[in-house]
């Protein structure tokens, strides 16, 4: 897009930082001073109206368009001649086949990191004995190596700080990608394991609780302590109001905690500081605050016989723990349509709820079992209807789109 | 007193400068979910394609690009590799420049803002003033361009860039014209 106003705030700082101005260069500053505030931009003198764009499912203005302006974030680099060319010359016909010469470059895998760190919310260096860049380099591992894009979160290995397989830092028996590693679950951790649970379904489902049953059912009523089986007024009286207050939502417990519960207990035996106690316990505290176990565990949910278990319940099917849970995460369809919404908040500086939804279901029924990283790059920015969008409202804000 | 005056134009237009960005909120698209349509698909049974608009782009303000990007692309300018250490002073300061780092409590940001700014040109002065880059482009401002913003310039953006410096003096020309190139939204947002 053009942003004449900036190149003006460009030449303006050039001049400030001169430190030896001289007197030409007031008239110059004075011109620009104009052209920013006082004027609109001149008419360009290429194309006063947008070119009509292709009829096609594509279309290499198009398509011209979107590799400049998705490449230097996704890519770390400006589109290539050739890639231009090859627009050019096939009318945006080979806009897949060019996003898929990205497969193995190390901006792709870059690019990657940044996606999932910015929206995982967890990044760094180690910290307080904690390593905050592991889940970074599992996520670029997966990427570079083109595996499946569900990996980051069942990868079998971590990733140390020279790109080679180790143990993931928490202790636990099992892995599960990025999920064990001790930076996601410090970063995450909250009373109840709430923050954790939420990571879970606002990052890689893009659904926040209540979550609707038919992708996460609800546990049984009578497997939640008394308190998260609440779904009315009368249902609560002759609780402590003060712990009531604290907690509860209105007294609609049920309606959240109901899903809340199967997904938090996954973290039962991760302590905050990540580390996996074998022998935790789940039970409530009674010297800590609401949702505190002991030895900085958090409290389950559940009543005490299912308190200290990790076996819970995976968006409809039993798992045994974190691995289990997600395997059936990545293999749902949720999963791969909130990936295809969250690249694009990530790539595109959309309107808050303007993205339709339609348009991520439909990306998300092209991509298949397994996808990579690219598979996902791929199909969603090629996706007729995500061409048409995207190109149409770059070439409308008068962005060259072909120089 | 001219110089003086001059400085003020400048930050003057600095302020400006901030005024180009708006009002800009931290807040980031946390959802797209969009409840009319996704109530109006009716389960199990396939709709036609909606033919309109599949989301709409914020206008608000340019989004900095990635520092991995911004530095690509003063090395297509200095014709260097982007590893080279010349960039080593942009990546040490990388959280400033927009960069994030949740270990320290550092997140994402993406505003071009003024603090921002200055920074950005009191690192690229010292690349900027080398005589062999400052001069390489003297008599070819659409390969400067075209480097530093990753496309071809329009005639009419080389035309106002040339213009806006004509009046510079020699010795100080190729510099700014280089701090400007690689300073411009063109070259650090998307």
């Amino acid at each position: 897009m053009r942003k004449p106003l900036w190149l003006g705030c460009a030449l303006a700082l050039a001049c400030s930082s001169s430190g030896s101005l001289d007197t030409t260069m007031d008239a110059g500053v004075a011109d620009f001073a104009m052209i920013d505030s006082a004027t609109p931009p001149p008419e360009r003198d290429r194309d006063d109206e947008p070119e009509p764009v292709h009829e096609g499912p594509l279309g290499a203005e198009r398509t011209l368009a979107i590799g400049r302006y998705i490449a230097p974030v996704l890519l770390g680099r400006d589109l290539r001649e050739d890639e231009a060319e090859q627009l050019r010359s096939s009318d945006g016909d080979a806009w897949p086949e060019v996003i898929d010469g990205w497969t193995g470059e190390e901006g792709l895998a870059r690019g990657a990191r940044r996606f999932i760190e910015r929206t995982v919310r967890v990044s760094g260096d180690e910290a307080r004995g904690i390593d905050y860049g592991m889940p970074g380099r599992i996520v670029e591992r997966v990427a570079r190596r083109n595996l499946p894009w569900g990996e980051i979160l069942t990868h079998g290995s971590c990733v140390n700080a020279e790109g080679e397989d180790t143990e993931c830092d928490t202790g636990a028996p099992y892995t599960a990608g990025i999920l064990t590693t001790r930076s996601f679950l410090a970063t995450t951790v909250s009373r109840f394991n709430l923050g954790r649970a939420s990571a879970l379904a606002v990052t890689f489902l893009c659904e926040d609780y209540p979550i609707p049953s038919d992708i996460q059912p609800y546990l049984n009523e009578e497997d939640l302590i008394p308190l998260f089986r609440a779904n009315s007024e009368e249902d609560l009286e002759g609780f402590d109001p003060e712990s009531v207050g604290g907690l509860a939502n209105g007294a609609m417990c049920f309606t959240c905690h109901g899903q809340f519960a199967a997904h938090a207990q996954l973290f039962v035996r991760f302590d905050q500081q990540g580390m996996y106690q074998a022998d935790a316990t789940g039970l409530q505290n009674p010297d800590g605050m609401p949702g505190e176990s002991f030895n900085g565990l958090m409290a389950s949910h559940m009543i005490d016989e299912l308190a200290p278990l990790e076996s819970t319940q995976m968006l409809g099917e039993d798992v045994a723990n974190l691995t289990e849970a997600a395997e059936v995460l990545v293999a749902h369809p949720e999963f791969n349509r909130c990936t295809v919404q969250r690249m694009l908040e990530e790539t595109l500086p959309l309107e808050p709820g303007s993205l339709d939804r339609d348009l991520t279901e439909r990306v998300r029924d092209l991509l298949g079992g397994a996808p990579t990283y690219i598979d996902f790059v791929r199909e969603t920015f090629s996706y007729p209807r995500l061409v048409r969008t995207l190109g149409d409202a770059l070439i409308q804000a008068g962005g060259p789109s072909d120089g | 007193m001219i110089r003086a005056r001059t400085k003020q134009s400048c930050w003057l237009l600095l302020a400006l400068a901030m005024g180009c960005q708006g009002a800009i909120s931290d807040d980031e698209p946390r959802s797209s979910e969009n409840p009319e349509i996704r109530g109006a698909m009716p389960e199990g049974e396939e709709l036609p394609e909606p033919t309109g608009p599949a989301f709409a782009l914020s206008t608000a303000a340019p989004r900095l690009l990635p520092l991995e990007t911004r530095i690509y692309r003063m090395a297509q300018v200095f014709e260097l590799a982007p590893e080279d250490g010349a960039f080593d002073s942009f990546r040490d300061r990388d959280t400033a420049l927009g960069g994030y780092n949740y270990s320290q409590q550092i997140v994402p940001d993406d505003r071009w803002s003024a603090s921002r700014m200055a920074l950005w040109v009191e690192l690229l002065s010292p690349l900027c003033e080398g005589e062999v880059s400052a001069r390489r482009y003297d008599d070819d401002t659409q390969t400067l361009l075209a480097r530093a913003w990753g496309r071809e310039p329009a005639a009419d953006e080389i035309a106002e860039f040339d213009d806006a410096l004509a009046e510079l003096q020699p010795d100080q020309r190729a510099r700014v014209r280089c701090i400007a190139a690689l300073s411009a939204a063109e070259a650090v947002t998307q």
